[in-house]
């Protein structure tokens, strides 16, 4: 962040994330139905996510109702950002990916059939629809309008079947 | 133990694709804690195109509007030309009252209140299609009724 400010990136440009804190995060695990994984590499975090299996249900209208993995937050260590105004490159890549290949992996355990869900922050938004292929099922007002996305059964199935 | 991974050439794949991305950060815990701040400015900047076409439509000056809705001429002003203004909610209701506007509906124009998708939708709509000028033309006017229109009917509805 202070090479960022140093070259006078403007604040819009700056990777979207909601701090490498961990302090209110780690709260959110008291609960029962949460989840928490980490990618773990030289000692130190390098990604991480929450995920909640029992307060969500599917959204499209073909799997409406049907329980899912919500995806609650996840991030990848700021060092592991790739930010082109600064000519940095991450330290380790693909963590967003590793870490969303295991939710739809926990969905299946949990007998979800690789369902996912998950509201994206705006500049994740083209992460989520175009690199992940997921639906994008709408903005949600209750969820300050971010938008809503959702791997369906079938989506999860064709992914782990062509990549595993 | 039996790799349940992903095979490295989709991972390489996709760390390019996720490299070009500017973020993967989800926002549903951020948003149940508050952590996302206020509202996306754009609803704001709509907010104050609306009021300025409003006034323009009714023939009001700044000042008209400023006496019949007895809000400050100072605050109207930032209202219209500011990007980030943030009405008080008195004011949005005076000026709803004022210009013949659905209040509650104004409110979540203003960025005051949770916005419906049917409300953003319409806001969208009519940002993209004004542009301030003097006066009206013929497709801003068709922008703005279309406007209130959606905000008449959501006001009905809800």
């Amino acid at each position: 962040m202070q090479e960022l400010l140093q070259k006078g990136v403007s604040r819009a440009d700056w990777p979207q994330s909601l701090h490498w804190d961990w302090s209110k995060k780690a709260l959110q695990l008291n609960l029962l139905e949460s989840s928490g994984f980490g990618i773990v590499c030289e000692q130190r975090w390098q990604g991480v996510m929450l995920t909640k299996t029992a307060s969500h249900t599917s959204r499209l209208a073909a799997e409406r109702g049907k329980p899912l993995v919500y995806i609650d937050y996840v991030e990848a260590a700021p060092w592991n950002w790739t930010v082109p105004e600064i000519g940095r490159e991450g330290r380790f890549r693909a963590i967003g990916s590793i870490l969303f290949w295991r939710a739809i992996k926990q969905s299946q355990e949990e007998g979800f059939y690789g369902r996912v869900g998950l509201h994206a922050l705006p500049q994740a938004e083209q992460w989520y629809e175009k690199g992940l292929r997921m639906t994008s099922v709408g903005r949600d007002p209750g969820k300050q309008n971010l938008l809503y996305f959702e791997l369906s059964r079938q989506q999860a199935e064709s992914l782990l079947k062509e990549h595993k | 133990m039996k790799n349940t991974g992903p095979r490295p050439e989709w991972l390489r794949e996709m760390a390019d694709f996720e490299d070009s991305c500017r973020s993967i950060s989800v926002g549903g815990m951020a948003a149940d804690l508050g952590m996302l701040g206020a509202p996306p400015a754009e609803s704001r900047s709509v907010f104050g195109r609306l009021i300025e076409f409003a006034r323009r439509s009714k023939g009001l000056s700044v000042e008209q509007l400023a006496e019949q809705a007895d809000v400050d001429l100072a605050e109207i002003v930032e209202i219209e030309r500011k990007q980030n203004a943030v009405p008080q909610l008195r004011t949005v209701y005076q000026l709803a009252n004022a210009l013949k506007l659905p209040a509650g509906k104004l409110v979540e124009v203003a960025g005051l209140a949770t916005t419906r998708p049917e409300i953003s939708n319409a806001a969208l709509r009519f940002a993209a299609r004004s542009e301030p000028t003097t006066t009206l033309s013929p497709a801003e006017r068709e922008a703005f009724e279309e406007f209130v229109k959606v905000l008449v009917q959501a006001s009905d509805a809800g």
